[in-house]
């Protein structure tokens, strides 16, 4: 600091009568109020010294280390966040498309499962057979051996048995369409096995689409925030 | 994937499994007993007509309408009428038989078939939700923060 002397011009700065060092008890402080009492200086040196120093010491504080000024370091940091922040996007991107592809297999497996099940059910209703009994005329031996015709009791067993026959057919018949109705329900049920497969399939490609839409959309979003954080700090 | 807890299924069908088997097993005693029932019927019918007929031909032998050298139209008559009542006795025993045996074999079907309904609804149902665990994606939310 350049000084010049002055002739009883009282300090002016900070260290003036109203300035924290003017206590009469300290030694110290007032020998500094005659050393600044003998001295005068300029605003406009100072100003420039105090430039000047700043210059060097930045200008030496670019040589310590790895040689980059504070800025840089920050602008390196900023890029090396961008780089992280692709790799991350990649990274999840890559896990998004091996979950798919796993739950794609797994809709594949579920569903395929369940229509081997509904296939190796058998019909509960197959091989019904309704009773019949078959009839025979009574005392035949005894109608023989009195001399006496068993035409008119055959005939009765012979109606008797087809009206046994008649009625076995149609309870046949009623099992029959239970058993058509359970083989109609399960075909029914197989088609909408393949249906629900088709639409889950379409619902994970939806889901990734929309993740991969997020994935993007926070990408950008840091990004974005990178960009500006380095074109601010470019600015200054 | 997360995990997903299939004890509620399992112990649905094990249930339809329990439930079937209490009914079969009754349906199999009822039709055991219908046919014990059955055969004491017959052989009770049997057996009375082993006692009526000698009664009813002495009947007619008393009154001089039936035994050797009688050409008797009344005995032929009551004869074969009562020829005809045993067959349609017999028969309708045999058919009452029938039916029963029939409505429990049709029993024992519809049982099996509301246990594969049932199982069948427990089992689509948990493949169902698995299936729509995994094509939501759920397991890579957490990535996203949500």
């Amino acid at each position: 600091m350049s000084s010049k002397k002055k002739n009883n011009t009282g300090p002016q700065g900070p260290m003036g009568p109203q300035g924290g060092l003017s206590s009469p008890s300290s030694a110290r402080a007032q020998e500094f109020r005659r050393e600044m009492a003998d001295t005068e200086y300029d605003e406009d040196e100072v100003e420039r010294e105090a430039y000047e120093r700043t210059l060097q010491d930045l200008a030496n504080r670019s040589k310590v280390g790895s040689g980059d000024s504070g800025l840089n370091s920050y602008r390196n940091y900023l890029k090396k966040m961008l780089k992280s922040s692709m790799s991350n996007y990649n990274d999840l991107l890559s896990r998004l498309k091996s979950q798919r592809k796993e739950a794609g297999s797994t809709i594949d497996l579920s569903m395929g499962q369940l229509s081997n099940l509904l296939q190796s059910q058998a019909n509960p209703y197959d091989n019904f057979q309704a009773q019949q009994p078959q009839v025979t005329s009574q005392l035949q031996q005894l109608l023989e051996s009195q001399n006496v015709s068993g035409s008119p009791v055959q005939d009765l067993a012979s109606a008797l048995n087809v009206q046994n026959q008649g009625q076995a057919s149609a309870f046949s018949n009623l099992v029959g369409a239970l058993g058509s109705n359970w083989q109609q329900g399960l075909q029914g049920q197989l088609q909408d096995v393949e249906a629900q497969r088709g639409q889950l399939m379409r619902g994970l490609d939806m889901n990734q689409l929309a993740l991969i839409m997020g994935l993007s959309r926070d990408k950008e979003n840091r990004q974005q925030q990178l960009m500006k954080m380095m074109l601010q700090v470019m600015g200054e | 994937m997360s995990d997903f807890n299939y004890t509620g299924y399992n112990q649905r069908k094990r249930s339809a499994l329990s439930s079937y088997g209490a009914k079969s097993a009754q349906n199999a005693y009822a039709r055991f007993l219908s046919q014990q029932r059955g055969a004491r019927k017959k052989f009770a019918l049997g057996e009375q007509q082993e006692i009526e007929v000698p009664k009813a031909v002495s009947s007619y032998t008393r009154r001089g309408l039936a035994g050797p050298g009688v050409q008797s139209g009344i005995f032929q008559k009551g004869l074969q009428d009562l020829a005809k009542r045993y067959t349609q006795e017999m028969a309708d025993l045999d058919f009452e038989l029938g039916a029963e045996q029939g409505q429990f074999d049709l029993n024992e079907r519809q049982y099996l078939a509301e246990l594969q309904d049932e199982q069948r609804a427990a089992e689509e149902e948990k493949r169902r939700q698995i299936a729509e665990a995994a094509s939501t994606l759920t397991a890579f939310r957490p990535f996203l923060g949500v």
